[in-house]
């Protein structure tokens, strides 16, 4: 269990203490972040065995290698983190070779829902994630960082070591294909009919 | 793409979810850690030349293993060579224990006695 002491203390001094061997301040770290970068590796690959595997083994590296965190270059915990959980996961989307078909798509299921809405919600759900995934790389990875990890673009260009500029322009073709691709599969058509009901604007 | 088209793309993209992660996941990264820990803690199985090597690096520290010992093999060879006592013997100057020559002559094998 994590003492009271270390749950105010920030990620950056859990950090000093991780680099001397510190098993407790390493468990507050994983027990404070492992949701938030499970999500951010799913979002990646779309598997959750996959993403599972990602987030223990970028922990069990910083477990065992703690000193590639500098404290002295100014960068956040969660920043440096986030480029290492991405970096991994691509390495093992690349490996893998993924595709629709391992997607998890029929885990996500609201059952409140009505079958039918349901059948509804899985079609949908499955349009989006291939939609999201066929973007390329780079364009997905910065709409994952900033529209879904919430982080600001100065953080999200920093994790991917790119300019603002460079980041706003990957955000707005990322957007751009997302609305071509929705389009072609009728989730947003001329009108915006379809989504307009769906989505109940 | 205009302003509305952009809200609606956010609100469908605001529907994507993630599964929730397996239950313990932080447990079983903590658990693994602390594994690794140990395994890297414990002593590792050497071979009896390894170990023997370790026991003579415990007991003599040398700076530089092989400059040492090309030094000592150096010096070794220099004092041997200029110490004036040195000599080689010619072959007229070898003489055969009579011990050998006795036994030689005792052998029961006559053909070798004759050949002597």
């Amino acid at each position: 269990m994590i003492e009271n002491n270390i749950i105010d203390v920030t990620d950056e001094s859990l950090m000093v203490r991780v680099q001397s061997g510190d098993h407790e301040a390493f468990s507050a770290l994983v027990f404070r972040h492992t949701k938030r970068f499970y999500a951010a590796a799913y979002r990646v690959c779309s598997n959750c065995d996959d993403a599972e595997d990602i987030v223990q083994d970028a922990f069990l590296k910083l477990w065992n290698r703690p000193e590639v965190w500098k404290p002295d270059s100014g960068a956040k915990f969660t920043t440096w983190f986030y480029r290492v959980v991405t970096n991994q996961a691509i390495d093992a989307m690349r490996k893998k070779k993924n595709t629709q078909d391992s997607y998890d798509i029929e885990r996500i299921s609201d059952e409140r829902d009505s079958q039918q809405k349901q059948l509804e919600r899985v079609e949908q759900d499955a349009i989006l994630e291939t939609a999201i995934q066929i973007l390329p790389e780079r364009q997905k990875i910065a709409l994952n960082l900033c529209f879904y990890e919430g982080l600001s673009n100065k953080e999200a260009a920093e994790i991917m070591e790119v300019g603002l500029k460079g980041l706003e322009s990957l955000l707005m073709r990322a957007k751009a294909g997302l609305r071509d691709e929705l389009a072609r599969r009728g989730l947003m058509n001329e009108g915006n009919k379809k989504k307009d009901a769906y989505y109940g604007s | 793409m205009d302003r509305r088209d952009d809200a609606i793309l956010d609100k469908i993209l605001r529907t994507r979810q993630v599964p929730e992660m397996r239950s313990n996941l932080e447990q079983r990264i903590i658990d693994a850690a602390a594994r690794s820990s140990m395994s890297q803690s414990a002593p590792k199985k050497m071979g009896l030349v390894a170990s023997l090597m370790n026991a003579l690096d415990d007991l003599v520290s040398l700076p530089q293993p092989v400059v040492s010992l090309m030094v000592v093999i150096i010096i070794g060879a220099g004092i041997g060579l200029y110490s004036g006592e040195y000599y080689a013997p010619s072959s007229s100057q070898v003489e055969v224990s009579d011990e050998f020559e006795v036994y030689v002559l005792m052998g029961d094998d006559t053909n070798f006695g004759r050949m002597l």
